[in-house]
C-alpha cells in the first residue's frame, strides 16, 4: 500500500458557537490528487489552512509526511500553498514575486524554469498588479513550487477564473501529478473535482458526508442516468408512463430516469410506436452535483465570484 | 543561508520605489516644506514681524539696538521719521506695533543709568506679544548690567549670540524631520499590514519559513534609512540654502541618530497597533490621519508650545511627537544634551509601550 503523506483524526475546528470543521477523519496517499469538495462555508479553507500551519485545529491528530503540527517549520519547508485569493506584490513584477518566495527557503529550484513551466517566461518583468487573474494565478502556482515540495496545497484554484485559465490550472495540476506530488484541492466546482481527482470528500457544514472515487461516489450515490427527449410534449408523456412511471414533462421536454438493467432503446422504440414527434434525445449521466443534491437536498452553491 | 530579512529587505526598496505616493510624502513633502517655509522666514533681514520704529535718540547704543533687533530675523523694521507725531503716524497708516526710543537713552545706558523704551502694541495682535518678547529678549541681551555680570562668568556666553536661537528655521528644521518621519512611518506602516493582511499577502508569507520578527525588522530597516535620506535632505535644503544653524557636536551628531532610530520605533509600533486595531483599509487610513494630524499641529512643529495656549499645551505634553521635535531641536539645534536625553527616553519607553501594544492587536497567526 501507497504510504500515506496525510493522516487527519478527528479534526474539530471551532470559532466560539461556530463549528466550521465537526470531527472529520481522512487520509490522503502519496502521489494522489486529493480534493476536498463543497459549497463555500462547508469548512473546506479551514481544513486546509489547518494542515498548512496556519491556523491551529481546536482538537484532533493531524500527521503531515510524517511529522506533527507542532513542527511546523520542517513542515512548511516541504509542503506548498497556493492559499484562497491568492496575492502577490503588486508592484513587484513575475520574477522579483517568485526570487521573493524563493529567497524564504533555504533551498529553491531554478525560478526560471519554473516561470517557463507555468508559461510565464514572455511576463518575467511584468508588474504583477498588470496581469490577469489566470496569470496571476499561475505566479502563485510557481510561487507553491519554488521550494519543490512533496504536498501541493491548492485552495480554490480556478474560482473566478475564465474557462481558458481554468483549463491552464488543470493542465498543470494534471502535470504535478505526473511528477509525482501528493496534491490537495479545494473547489466547489463539482467539474473540477470530478475531472482531475483520484480521491474525493465532500464536505458539507463541517462534515465529509461522502467520500470516494468519483465513480465510486457517482456509482454509489448518483441514481440512475436520465434520458431527456426534448420536444416530446404530453403525448410523449402519454406513451411513455405506463412502462417508466418516473418520467416527468418538464414544459415540452420529457425526463426519463433510466432504471438499472433498462435499456435506452426501449424508450427510443415506444416513442417510434406511438409515433410521438420529438426533436432530440440527450443521456445525461449522473454527477456528483446530482450526488451532493441527493445528499443533502440542497442545491449545491458556488462562491460569489464564480463568474460561469 | 540567505538571510530572509535581506530578501525582503530588497523587496520593500523595489515596492517604495515604484510608488510614486510613497516617494512623494517620505521625500517631497518635507523638502517642500523646507524650501516654503524657508522662502517664508528667510532672507536677510525681512522677518515676519512688521515694527515701525522712531529713534528719537539716534545714538550709537539705539542703532546697535535696531540692529540687534533686525538680526533676530524675526522682525521687520520700518524706520519713521523723527520729525512726525507718532500717534498721528500710527492713527493715519493702522500700525499695530510702533517702538519709540527716547532721545537719551543712550545717554542714560552710558552712565548706567535706567533707560525706557516705549512700545506701543495693539493688544488684540498676537505679533504683539511674540514682538514684545523680542524686544525684551534683545534689550536684556544688550543691557550693560547683565553684560558685566556674563563677562565675570564666562567669555563664551557673548558668542550664544541672540539672532542663532530666534531663527524660526532652526526651530522649524528638527520639527520638519520629526513630522516626517512619523508620516512616513505611521502611514507606511499602516496602509502596508492592512494591504498585506486584506489581500492575502501575510496569508502566503505565513506558508513560508519566513517568521513575523523577520518581516518587521526589515520594514523597520527600510523606515530607519527611510529617516536617515530625510535627515540628509532637510538638512542639506536647511544649512545650504537658509543657513540654518545645525549643531556638529559629535554627542549632538550621536543623539540625533539615536533620536531618529527610537523615533521610527516608536512610530512604527504606533502604527501596527493602529492596523491591528482596524481590518479595513479606508478605517485605518482615516484613523492614521486622526492620529498624525492633530500630532502635526499640536506637537510645536509649525510654532513654539509657548505660543499657544495653556491648554493646548498640556496636550501637547501627552503627544509622543512633541518629544521627538524636542528632542531633535535639543541635539540639533541648541546642543542641550541634558533635554535629549530626557526626549530620547520619553520616546524610546513609548516605542516599548506601543510595541507591546502593537503586537498584541496585530497577531500574524490566524484563529
Amino acid at each position: 500500500m501507497v504510504e500515506a503523506h496525510i493522516e487527519v483524526k478527528g479534526l474539530r475546528k471551532e470559532y466560539g458557537n461556530l463549528i466550521a470543521v465537526d470531527g472529520i477523519d481522512f487520509e490522503v496517499r502519496k502521489g494522489q490528487v486529493f480534493s476536498l469538495l463543497g459549497p463555500n462555508g462547508a469548512g473546506k479553507t479551514t481544513t486546509v489552512e489547518i494542515l498548512e500551519c496556519l491556523r491551529t485545529a481546536t482538537a484532533g491528530d493531524v500527521t503531515i509526511l510524517g511529522l506533527d503540527l507542532s513542527q511546523s517549520s520542517k513542515i512548511k519547508r516541504r509542503i506548498g500553498v497556493l492559499p484562497q485569493g491568492f496575492n502577490a506584490f503588486d508592484l513587484l513584477t513575475v520574477k522579483e514575486n517568485v526570487e521573493y518566495f524563493a529567497g524564504m527557503f533555504e533551498e529553491a529550484v531554478d525560478t526560471d524554469e519554473l516561470l517557463s513551466w507555468v508559461k510565464l517566461e514572455n511576463r518575467k518583468k511584468d508588474l504583477f498588479k498588470n496581469l490577469s487573474g489566470g496569470m496571476k494565478q499561475r505566479v502563485g502556482i510557481a510561487m507553491s513550487l519554488v521550494n519543490d515540495p512533496e504536498i501541493v496545497f491548492l485552495d480554490e484554484p480556478t474560482t473566478g477564473l475564465d474557462p481558458g485559465a481554468r483549463r491552464d490550472v488543470w493542465r498543470m495540476v494534471r502535470n504535478l501529478r505526473e511528477r509525482g506530488k501528493t496534491i490537495v484541492l479545494t473547489t466547489h466546482y463539482m467539474e473540477e473535482a470530478e475531472t482531475l481527482s483520484d480521491y474525493i470528500c465532500i464536505m458539507n457544514k463541517g462534515k465529509i458526508i461522502v467520500r470516494g472515487t468519483p465513480r465510486e461516489i457517482i456509482k454509489d450515490h448518483g441514481g440512475s442516468p436520465v434520458a431527456i427527449v426534448r420536444g416530446a410534449g404530453d403525448r410523449g408523456l402519454q406513451a411513455l408512463s405506463p412502462n417508466f412511471p418516473d418520467c416527468e414533462l418538464a414544459g415540452v421536454d420529457l425526463k426519463i430516469p433510466i432504471p438499472n438493467g433498462r435499456r435506452v432503446s426501449e424508450i427510443l422504440n415506444t416513442l417510434d410506436n406511438a409515433d410521438v414527434h420529438y426533436d432530440e434525445i440527450v443521456i445525461k449521466k449522473s454527477t456528483l452535483e446530482d450526488v451532493f443534491l441527493k445528499l443533502t437536498g440542497q442545491e449545491f452553491k458556488g462562491g460569489e465570484e464564480d463568474e460561469e | 543561508m540567505k538571510s530572509r530579512v535581506l530578501v525582503d529587505f530588497k523587496a520593500t526598496v523595489l515596492e517604495f520605489s515604484r510608488s510614486p505616493s510613497a516617494i512623494f510624502w517620505t521625500l517631497a513633502f518635507p523638502v517642500i516644506l523646507m524650501l516654503l517655509f524657508g522662502a517664508i522666514y528667510s532672507g536677510g533681514g525681512s522677518g515676519n514681524f512688521n515694527l515701525y520704529v522712531q529713534d528719537m535718540d539716534d545714538s550709537e547704543w539705539s542703532r546697535s539696538f535696531l540692529e540687534n533687533l533686525t538680526a533676530t530675523g524675526f522682525v521687520n523694521v520700518n524706520m519713521i521719521n523723527t520729525s512726525l507725531d507718532a500717534q498721528q503716524v500710527i492713527t493715519d497708516n493702522s500700525l499695530t506695533n510702533f517702538l519709540i526710543i527716547p532721545a537719551g537713552f543712550g545717554a542714560n545706558l552710558s552712565a548706567n543709568e535706567s533707560a525706557v523704551l516705549e512700545f506701543r502694541k495693539d493688544d488684540s495682535s498676537q505679533s504683539a506679544l511674540a514682538l514684545y518678547s523680542i524686544i525684551e529678549a534683545v534689550a536684556q541681551q544688550m543691557d550693560p548690567g547683565l553684560q558685566n555680570v556674563s563677562a565675570l562668568i564666562s567669555i563664551d556666553e557673548k558668542s550664544l549670540v541672540f539672532d542663532d536661537r530666534f531663527k524660526f528655521l532652526d526651530f522649524f528644521l528638527p520639527g520638519v524631520l520629526a513630522l516626517t518621519i512619523m508620516n512616513s512611518t505611521v502611514n507606511y506602516m499602516v496602509f502596508t499590514i492592512v494591504e498585506y493582511r486584506n489581500r492575502g499577502i501575510f496569508r502566503k508569507m505565513m506558508t513560508t519559513p519566513l517568521k513575523r520578527p523577520e518581516w518587521l525588522a526589515s520594514r523597520i530597516l527600510w523606515q530607519m534609512v527611510l529617516g536617515f535620506i530625510s535627515l540628509l535632505l532637510i538638512l542639506g535644503i536647511g544649512v545650504y540654502l537658509f543657513d540654518v544653524n545645525v549643531t556638529d557636536d559629535l554627542n549632538g551628531v550621536l543623539m540625533t541618530i539615536a533620536l531618529i532610530l527610537a523615533g521610527t520605533a516608536l512610530f512604527t509600533a504606533m502604527g501596527m497597533a493602529v492596523a491591528g486595531l482596524i481590518k479595513d483599509e479606508q478605517g485605518a487610513g482615516a484613523l492614521a490621519g486622526a492620529i498624525t494630524f492633530p500630532m502635526m499641529f499640536l506637537a510645536g512643529i509649525f510654532f513654539p508650545l509657548e505660543m499657544m495656549p495653556e491648554y493646548l499645551q498640556t496636550i501637547a505634553k501627552v503627544i509622543p511627537l512633541t518629544y521627538l521635535a524636542d528632542g531633535l531641536r535639543d541635539s540639533m539645534i541648541y546642543g542641550n544634551m541634558t533635554g535629549a536625553w530626557f526626549n530620547l527616553m520619553v520616546v524610546s519607553g513609548l516605542a516599548v509601550v506601543f510595541a507591546a501594544l502593537g503586537t498584541v492587536l496585530t497577531r500574524w497567526k490566524q484563529e
